[in-house]
């Protein structure tokens, strides 16, 4: 090395800082969870998404699911979200809203304000990988993404990246800070379609998302972004049935069905 | 989903010392570089069952975090967020230290996420040009020519000049 090259390593070895905080395996784990969730929740997710790109697709898409489409690729053999989303063909018998100018999967979502579990459910829904950023926010209860990459709006093709900024727990303010669950619920479907385009009327046919074996705050978030209204009902479950605290476990109507907008679907929770 | 028992620990032992490298790669932003930690040691756990057994499983979790980076090179959002939320300031050392290390962010961004590799791996981690090398995938020469690229261009960054050519003392 010569004398150039030893400052340098002097100047980085006395300028690079300590970390804020330490990373613990749990936050290394659960992302990994969170990638691995976008498989189960791609049906429900892309059913939700294409209810909100417009009536006929949401129509069109459930007879294709039911029709048994399965993508060979997703190995659980689960409708994968190309399966559901495709061809939005104008049927002029089934509704008169259909919005076929407006395709979700090509601008990024408004994801800002939900949870982190409904945001990447969102964007795994319209096709794209999410990666998620931690970061300290005093304002915000954690887990609530406070900034995304690219900006709402922005086309971008399906598989592109997207980057969530999530509020991380709050240090500073003596613990207790916001569970995730604890995030308003956001209704998102404003943000999927330009605001041009006008949303389905109230009353036309969506399909229901599927969202048993979700959280209440994430299921409940779907199901208003899709239309619907939404009924809590607490109640034990079967006992041969074992569910986790705050996780769906039954609703109605079923996923997958046809339902009309502004309906309300009851959830259960144990 | 199970974990194996060690992971855990490993983690605590080496997230430390990658952040900081991880600091380096993505020229002073710590969200980005928890990001890029949080990906290196994602693989890592994928694989934890044959890494638990490498020699040097902290050599493999750093290799993924580089080949991770290297890779991010053209995600748009690499630089875009980076604008929007300034790195934090330093709440400790001096206002000559504090200064340095802008100076130094501020000349990392000037660089290439390959120049930033290499000046990482070769004056911040000590590592040879031939570790360099293989770490990063590409040849020996190619570290040289980097590191030289790189060297030139922090040479004449604002702020750095002075220390780098010696016309101050530390």
């Amino acid at each position: 090395m010569n004398s150039d090259e030893q400052r340098l390593s002097q100047l980085l070895k006395m300028s690079v800082p300590h970390p804020p905080h330490a990373l613990s395996a749990d936050q290394v784990t659960t992302r990994q969870v969170d990638r691995s969730a976008k498989s189960w929740a791609l049906p429900a997710m892309a059913a939700a998404a294409v209810a909100v790109v417009g009536v006929t697709a949401g129509v069109l898409a459930s007879n294709h699911v039911s029709g048994g489409r399965t993508d060979p690729s997703s190995p659980g053999g689960a409708p994968a979200a190309s399966a559901v989303k495709p061809t939005v063909t104008p049927s002029s018998s089934a509704s008169p809203h259909a919005t076929p100018t407006c395709r979700a999967e090509e601008s990024v979502p408004a994801v800002t304000g939900m949870t982190q579990a409904a945001a990447v459910q969102v964007l795994a829904a319209a096709g794209y990988t999410v990666t998620v950023t931690t970061a300290a926010s005093g304002q915000v209860p954690a887990g609530t993404v406070i900034a995304q990459s690219p900006a709402a709006g922005t086309r971008l093709p399906p598989g592109g990246a997207v980057g969530l900024r999530v509020a991380a727990a709050n240090r500073t303010n003596g613990g207790g800070a916001g569970a995730p669950t604890s995030a308003p619920a956001t209704p998102a479907s404003a943000a999927s379609c330009p605001a041009s385009v006008s949303p389905p009327a109230q009353g036309a046919k969506v399909a229901v998302p599927e969202v048993v074996g979700m959280t209440q705050a994430t299921a409940m978030q779907l199901a208003q972004a899709v239309g619907f209204t939404v009924t809590i009902v607490t109640m034990p479950p079967p006992a041969s049935q074992p569910v986790p605290p705050g996780t769906v476990y039954k609703q109605t109507p079923a996923g997958g069905s046809v339902a009309a907008r502004g309906t309300q679907i009851t959830l259960y929770l144990p | 989903m199970p974990q194996p028992p060690d992971f855990a620990d490993f983690v605590r032992g080496r997230s430390g010392p990658m952040l900081r490298a991880a600091w380096l790669l993505t020229g002073g932003d710590w969200a980005l570089a928890e990001d890029l930690v949080q990906t290196a040691l994602g693989e890592v756990w994928r694989r934890w069952d044959r890494v638990a057994d490498m020699a040097a499983p902290d050599a493999y979790a750093h290799r993924a975090m580089v080949n991770t980076c290297l890779r991010w090179r053209g995600r748009r959002w690499t630089g875009e967020i980076a604008s929007a939320y300034l790195p934090e300031s330093a709440a400790t050392g001096g206002f000559q230290q504090v200064e340095m290390r802008e100076a130094l962010v501020r000349a990392l961004r000037e660089l290439t996420v390959k120049q930033r590799a290499v000046i990482m791996l070769r004056y911040f981690e000590d590592r040879t040009e031939a570790e360099t090398a293989d770490i990063m995938g590409c040849s020996v020469g190619t570290v040289k020519s980097q590191a030289a690229k790189a060297m030139g261009k922090l040479r004449h960054a604002p702020g750095l000049k002075d220390f780098l050519t010696g016309e101050t003392a530390a």
